[in-house]
């Protein structure tokens, strides 16, 4: 089919071999690509119930239908494994010129399993595969890494790496990417760490065809000139650390580990401050004319220090911890990224140690008094040194390692770690952080979209169910063809244009009803993975603290209405179990499944 | 006529614009939404292309308004009540 390679890359470390795999064009159609193809093949390739740090568990990078068009925003990929925080699905995105030259390698996927049996370097070069000896990098971090592999394969790769933190574990271990992009969430440099694999680098030549390319070019330009309209407006002009001095005023600022939802020292690191005093320059993704990205520079008079801020760094780093001065937080996520960590995680299990050590439930003292204190802690994390390995496991597995009932106010859905806005009268987003196949991940859903944007729908649980279940499968397909979010606004009716673009490219005539069934789809397969790997309903959850505390509208009973309209919306059942009839409906009934199917 | 006090709240773009934090104002109590948007471009011109859609009667729509919170009136009817706070925000997104 035009616009796909209609195949994909099976490497099996366990002796070094790889084989090429043709995609057929029923999965294509039915799971587009990004989060939904790499879901399918995590599927397939999956044994069950094994630990994710087990050779078993796959490692999967997959680029997307709309890769290599050059439609603004579009060089992005998924990275979807088992993952080492929740025991469930665990995805991730990035942007970067390594997605486009993954597609222009001539594969749409690349399905890594097995264990290697020394550190390497996985080198793609189109349709050839070598296995690079990796001991000389192993223990650098992401930047040294891709400066060296730079220098060693030159500028015509791209690459996508861990840092010491994948390296050693690191339950919330990212994979950094082409200079300064992170698939930070779910563990996902952590499984690569397991695999011993330190980085992959990726080079390609090869053309997609398109369909249509003359009408295609059009929609381009008509797009490109969209994305710089108003709904963009604020990515491209103050970027998302603006979100902090709102979200305080409305009281939805995690603060101290959730414990407040007002920071009363905001004011030093909201993004008003930070981009009059700390702004340094702004950057783009590759291929996008949006250029969200701000980049904020240290300003104490000690070196100068740079890292790109967005709100759930500033919020994680910063109020959540305590911790007021920009210049910590400046440096406290350029070090996250150098050593290969999601800040969101790392932020949300400092707060829950500093609150451990405060209660006495930890035998180690952790203050962050100072940036010192800060950035030490982050170390000690990434190297699992002392308090840090217990933190390396992420809140929920130090917590029930600590007891003591600490797990009360670990802030975590299912193992991962809440994003920074606080849900108790964010209720579409309370049920879309419990819901939710990954864990507590603010991007699978939007679904603070409907809280905002809606008059007052707070008391009616059907309605948030239903608009959560639609806007999950919105996203989905968001994350399949693979489309920005922070481009979302800019279609007039995404499904009717989406489905004409896929049109063009591919040759084959797609619509909105197929693209709907597919974000549908993609959110079962997800969810018939979690079954098959000890999914109850009690996972969908969120933290005691989040549903006990007075003046705010969730709740234990109203958060389970919630779910339980919800599962209604989806056709599972009162157990959030998916009955056959509904994997029918979805063509998840095949042998291919079925023979996996315990339901 | 009842007139009351109101406290206009800016935040992100709109507080970067104007170095301003808020103002107080009194108004009628029956104010509509587009009236009080264009009460606020008269003062403030500088919003107006930026925040304001260039007709002075609307926020541009990656804005939103709340009163006293995240409560976003798609009416025109405002209802407002003596010492109501109104919020001017960007769209809440992403980060």
């Amino acid at each position: 089919m035009n616009g796909y390679n209609n195949k994909y890359l099976l490497i099996n470390l366990n002796n070094y071999s790889y084989e090429i795999h043709p995609l057929p064009e029923n999965i294509l159609t039915d799971y587009i690509g990004g989060t939904g193809l790499s879901s399918y093949l995590l599927y397939k390739y999956s044994s069950f119930n094994s630990d994710s740090f087990s050779p078993d568990n796959p490692l999967i990078f997959a680029s997307s239908l709309l890769t290599g068009t050059k439609l603004t925003t579009t060089s992005k990929f998924a990275i979807t494994t088992k993952s080492p925080l929740t025991n469930f699905i665990g995805d991730s995105m990035s942007s970067s010129h390594f997605a486009d030259k993954l597609k222009k390698t001539g594969f749409d996927a690349l399905v890594i399993i097995g264990k290697s049996k020394s550190n390497k370097i996985i080198k793609i070069q189109n349709s050839s595969v070598e296995f690079i000896d990796a001991t000389n990098i192993w223990g650098k971090t992401t930047s040294e890494t891709e400066r060296i592999l730079n220098q060693k394969l030159g500028n015509n790769f791209s690459f996508a790496c861990i840092g010491p933190a994948g390296e050693n574990l690191v339950r919330f271990a990212g994979i950094k990417n082409d200079g300064g992009r992170m698939a930070a969430r779910t563990g996902v440099g952590a499984v690569m760490g397991s695999k011993l694999i330190k980085a992959i680098a990726i080079h390609g030549t090869q053309e997609i065809n398109i369909a249509n390319q003359t009408e295609l070019n059009l929609i381009r330009k008509e797009l490109s000139l969209k994305s710089l309209g108003d709904s963009t407006e604020k990515y491209r002009t103050t970027g998302t650390t603006i979100n902090m001095s709102i979200l305080n005023r409305l009281e939805m600022l995690p603060t101290n580990n959730f414990k407040q939802s007002v920071f009363n020292e905001a004011k030093n690191i909201e993004g008003e401050n930070l981009l009059k005093n700390h702004y340094s320059k702004k950057a783009h993704c590759a291929n996008c004319t949006i250029g969200c990205e701000k980049i904020f520079i240290t300003n104490d008079g000690n070196d100068k220090t740079e890292s790109r801020l967005e709100f759930q760094t500033t919020a994680s780093l910063g109020s959540n911890i305590g911790v007021s001065n920009p210049n910590w937080i400046i440096r406290a996520a350029n070090l996250c990224d150098d050593l290969g960590m999601d800040t969101i995680s790392t932020g949300v299990t400092i707060g829950w140690a500093i609150e451990a050590s405060e209660k006495g439930h930890l035998n180690s003292a952790i203050k962050i008094n100072s940036e010192n204190s800060l950035l030490d802690l982050i170390k000690k994390i990434a190297y699992r040194d002392s308090i840090g390995d217990l933190l390396a496991d992420g809140t929920k597995l130090a917590s029930q390692s600590t007891g003591k009932g600490s797990a009360n106010y670990a802030m975590h859905v299912k193992g991962l770690e809440i994003p920074s806005y606080d849900p108790r009268n964010l209720p579409a987003l309370s049920l879309a952080l419990s819901v939710s196949t990954k864990g507590a991940c603010h991007n699978r859903a939007s679904a603070y979209d409907i809280d905002f944007n809606n008059k007052e729908i707070f008391n009616d649980p059907t309605i948030i169910a239903a608009k959560t279940k639609t806007s999950e499968d919105y996203s989905a397909i968001l994350d399949s063809m693979i489309w920005c979010k922070f481009l979302r606004k800019s279609f007039n009716d995404f499904y009717e244009e989406t489905s004409e673009i896929y049109s063009l490219i591919t040759g084959v005539k797609y619509n909105s009803r197929k693209l709907k069934k597919a974000g549908e789809r993609i959110n079962n397969i997800k969810k018939l993975f979690n079954i098959q790997n000890g999914w109850i309903r009690s996972d969908d959850n969120l933290p005691e603290r989040l549903l006990n505390s007075k003046n705010q509208i969730m709740s234990h009973s109203y958060l389970d209405s919630m779910i339980d309209n919800y599962y209604h919306f989806r056709g599972w059942d009162k157990n959030g179990n998916i009955p056959i009839s509904k994997l029918s409906e979805l063509n998840l009934n095949t042998k291919e499944y079925a023979s996996k199917n315990t339901i | 006529m009842i007139e009351i006090n109101i406290k206009i709240e800016f935040y992100g773009r709109a507080r970067m614009i104007l170095g301003l934090n808020s103002f107080e104002i009194k108004v009628n109590e029956k104010i509509t939404k587009e009236e009080l948007i264009s009460l606020i471009g008269k003062k403030y011109p500088k919003l107006i292309g930026e925040i304001i859609e260039e007709n002075k009667s609307n926020l541009k729509k990656s804005y939103n308004i709340g009163i006293n919170g995240i409560k976003n009136p798609s009416e025109n009817e405002l209802n407002l009540k003596n010492n109501d706070s109104i919020l001017i925000f960007s769209s809440q997104a992403g980060g």
